[in-house]
């Protein structure tokens, strides 16, 4: 038997790594990538808490972060290579028009 | 050691390792593939805890849509993309402290926190995919509308989004 905490340091490690992706990464699609890690290590904690109180009602929130999460990648994708029309580069660092 | 548990270390491995690969490779078609294991990975961590609908919708949106979708933005940004420019030192170091800073205190929350005892069987035990389809239908139906108006808004504002930038 697996204990809730086990799932838990996973879930935790998986968001540190995204976290540091998301920090460390100029490119676009790399900085996406990291955000799926966060938004899959927070599905993690919801489905381990849904073992371990009884309760559907994580994997019911699990299934609708999946659903946000594949409308926010399609929005994202978009985005992204509409910079790439106006920039001539996904690095996000030199997306900086708007500073002031 | 039980089988369970090896295969909670196995999936634990390739979620993380996928994770730390996609952080460590220079070409970005290879961390697509890396991003792949890591949600492969989690589909078995949602296999072990019981939920097999999502493991099954896991497997469908996150590794047959998303990851193909980022295949997509790839190719459509042009091939000097392909590579992951190179870092600064600081922003290394500066990023590396505060992930590390989260994971610490992620981990000593976890550990420190007097989580409430099991409660026992309170899932369904002969899968769990009747049981979301009727609590969707039932109790969380609102929220079900609410995301599918949310991918139509989705859908259609993407398409329109790259029609009127290509117009200007």
């Amino acid at each position: 038997m697996i204990t809730l905490q086990e799932y838990l340091t996973v879930a935790a490690l998986l968001f540190a790594v995204g976290l540091l992706i998301v920090l460390y990464r100029n490119n676009a699609i790399s900085i996406l990538m990291g955000v799926e890690l966060m938004l899959n290590a927070a599905n993690l904690n919801f489905v381990a808490f849904s073992r371990h109180l009884g309760d559907m009602g994580g994997q019911i929130f699990a299934l609708f972060v999946i659903v946000a999460a594949a409308a926010e990648a399609a929005v994202a994708i978009a985005i992204i290579v509409l910079l790439y029309q106006n920039l001539g580069s996904v690095d996000v660092e030199k997306a900086h028009n708007l500073n002031g | 050691m039980g089988a369970e548990k090896v295969a909670f270390y196995l999936f634990s491995v390739l979620t993380l390792g996928g994770g730390v690969a996609i952080l460590y490779s220079i070409k970005l078609m290879r961390a697509v593939v890396y991003l792949l294991t890591s949600l492969f990975g989690v589909a078995g961590l949602y296999i072990l805890m019981g939920a097999d609908f999502l493991a099954a919708v896991q497997v469908l949106v996150y590794i047959g849509g998303i990851t193909v979708l980022m295949v997509f933005g790839l190719m459509l940004t042009g091939p000097g993309q392909f590579r992951n420019p190179d870092d600064r030192r600081l922003k290394a170091v500066s990023s590396g402290v505060s992930s590390l800073a989260a994971a610490v205190a992620l981990l000593l929350i976890i550990r420190r926190t007097e989580w409430l005892s099991a409660a026992s069987g309170g899932l369904p035990s002969e899968g769990t995919t009747a049981s979301i389809g009727h609590l969707l239908l039932t109790r969380h139906v609102f929220a079900f509308e609410v995301a599918s108006i949310l991918l139509l808004v989705v859908l259609i504002g993407v398409a329109l989004f790259i029609r009127l930038a290509r117009r200007s």
